[in-house]
């Protein structure tokens, strides 16, 4: 068992309105595991996510990751676990612009103390296997959407994390690229071990996952 | 640092705006410093010139223009032993076409003029009568030369001779007789200082001597001559009003860049939080905002310190102001440097710490 969710719930106070993004929501990821979680936009699929990513805290209920109570834990403490344990994976707009594809891969490791040398043949190498030898001094805007998720995938394995957290990744896509980028993201987990949980609110992807759950009114079925 | 440096070159319209005004701010130190450093050392040299080691001036005045001594104290000094010569000068300046102001020294010709090269025409002596000698910076943008007349107050003046001294500031001006400055300015029987110039036995009398003359005429002050020029308060003047600018450009290139950066910040708002994601802590945000700012600023100071001494050079080339001299001191560089620094960490200081404060969750969200 990699990480445990227990009853974990999440309000946020929008004005005067409170909002109740997850009710009691438990859940298991287990090492190696390929998840998908599905549900309509508002159904609070991000803040499961950014829960499960340390980059949120939840208001009630425990995330366990590893040995960690993340709900417990210091904001620079949390940096240090997304730093070491967590990969992610946003939608296409989220490689930085100005940097090449090669540099985007190498920026999780800026505050690792790696040797500069390392740190670039860990990037290639992860390049090379997403299948982008040949671009990895382009530019973003010099890509495609479907060659950007790819250096996206490759950015979020470079740190060797337990768990990858994909938001959307085919939210730009076309049906085929989607595919196809679920294919490489099946590909890197058989190779590298990691647990891939993705965000999708399209279902004939989310259904290729080997567990499916579906997020409504924040509430999360299936497993 | 690479991230940051190549973040400005995307924003390349606006970081050339912002060096620019760092520029302009580090251009005003340099050059302004430089022409008020010039000024003062070209007047200390003249008075080194003289080679009077004392300097009597009224007590308590600013600027030797209106320090107002009797003609007797002359005589008077001049009679004791340990004193060599003493003599009267009085300082004035007219304005003319071609060159905004110019000085005119009223001085005993023989002892003044000693070390002046000669360019042409003759030495000014002590029977020339509205005779005036001029230098030859001022020379060159008048185009005035021995012969020409020059009319001063309601007396017409005979330019008897060029001299060369190789002092901007001496070259830039202009001299004639005592007698004949204060009858062409109206002022009665004064010189405005006098320099004191001891003999050579009694040259560690110094103290004595200016002791003597302070006691002797309780309205007087004895300064030593190597300390006349950081001591008068005109200069003094000068330097704090050119404090004054530089501070006031120091501020709006501190302003520019925290303006810059405050933009730079809020439209990353989205690159910083996934820098936040996937791992960077917040000094790794705060230092690459802040080398962001510390590039726009070393930049700027390096141009503004090239420009600064370029203006400054063509400024005293122009003539405008014959008696300017440019003093461009390597320490006067890299203070400009220094404070281009200083005024781009503090003004990174700001938009660092928000940039820094910034929770990932809250950055991710903003779309």
């Amino acid at each position: 068992m990699l990480m445990k969710l227990e009853n974990v719930s999440k309000t946020y106070q929008m004005g005067e309105v409170q909002i109740e993004a997850l009710k009691n929501v438990s859940m298991i990821v287990n090492e190696a595991d390929f998840i998908s979680i599905m549900g309509p936009s508002g159904s609070g699929k991000s803040t499961l996510l950014h829960v499960l990513g340390a980059l949120d805290t939840p208001t009630a209920g425990e995330v366990f990751l590893g040995e960690h109570d993340l709900s417990t834990l210091k904001e620079s403490e949390l940096t240090l676990i997304r730093r070491t344990q967590i990969g992610f994976v946003f939608q296409t707009f989220n490689l930085i612009p100005q940097l090449t594809a090669l540099e985007n891969v190498e920026l999780p490791l800026y505050p690792h103390k790696i040797a500069k040398s390392d740190k670039r043949k860990r990037a290639e190498e992860l390049l090379e296997k997403v299948g982008l030898k040949d671009r990895m001094h382009h530019l973003p805007r010099q890509m495609s959407g479907g060659e950007i998720q790819r250096v996206s995938v490759a950015r979020a394995l470079v740190n060797q994390p337990h768990i990858v957290l994909a938001d959307e990744p085919t939210g730009e896509l076309d049906s085929k690229t989607s595919l196809q980028l679920f294919e490489l993201i099946k590909e890197m987990r058989d190779e590298t071990q990691t647990a891939f949980v993705i965000v999708t609110h399209d279902f004939n992807l989310g259904k290729k996952a080997e567990r499916k759950f579906e997020l409504i009114d924040g509430q999360l079925k299936g497993g | 640092m690479k991230l940051a440096l190549k973040t400005l070159k995307r924003q390349k319209g606006r970081t050339i705006l912002t060096v620019l005004g760092i520029t302009v701010g580090v251009l005003a130190f340099v050059m302004l410093s430089a022409i008020a450093g010039g000024i003062e050392s070209g007047f200390q040299q003249t008075i080194e010139k003289t080679g009077a080691e004392l300097t009597v001036m009224q007590k308590g005045v600013a600027n030797p223009a209106i320090s107002f001594i009797k003609m007797d104290t002359v005589d008077e000094i001049t009679q004791w032993s340990e004193v060599w010569y003493a003599t009267p000068v009085i300082f004035t300046g007219l304005t003319m076409e071609k060159v905004s102001y110019f000085v005119i020294y009223g001085v005993v010709p023989g002892e003044f003029l000693r070390d002046f090269t000669l360019r042409s025409g003759k030495a000014l002596e002590n029977a020339d009568e509205f005779g005036i000698m001029i230098g030859a910076n001022l020379s060159n943008s008048t185009k005035m030369d021995a012969g020409d007349t020059l009319l001063i107050g309601d007396y017409t003046f005979t330019i008897v001779g060029v001299y060369e001294t190789g002092n901007a500031y001496l070259d830039g001006m202009s001299v004639a007789r005592i007698q004949d400055i204060q009858k062409a300015f109206n002022m009665g029987d004064v010189c405005n200082v006098i320099f004191v110039k001891l003999t050579t036995d009694a040259l560690d009398k110094a103290g004595t001597i200016e002791a003597r003359i302070e006691s002797a005429h309780p309205s007087l002050e004895v300064t030593k001559s190597a300390e006349l020029a950081s001591k008068m308060e005109n200069i003094q003047t000068l330097q704090s009003a050119v404090s004054t600018i530089v501070f006031v450009a120091a501020l709006i290139a501190a302003l520019m860049i925290l303006n810059t950066m405050n933009m730079s910040v809020y439209e990353r708002t989205k690159e910083i939080g996934i820098l936040r994601a996937i791992g960077w802590g917040k000094n790794h945000i705060f230092r690459l905002i802040m080398s962001e700012a510390l590039v726009i600023s070393i930049l700027g100071g390096v141009l503004g310190c090239i420009f600064g001494v370029l203006l400054a050079f063509v400024l005293e080339g122009s003539g405008q102001m014959p008696f300017l001299r440019i003093s461009v001191t390597p320490v006067l560089v890299v203070q400009a440097l220094v404070f281009a620094c200083v005024v781009g960490m503090l003004s990174g200081l700001l938009p660092a710490v928000r940039a820094m404060k910034m929770k990932p969750i809250d950055t991710l969200r903003f779309d």
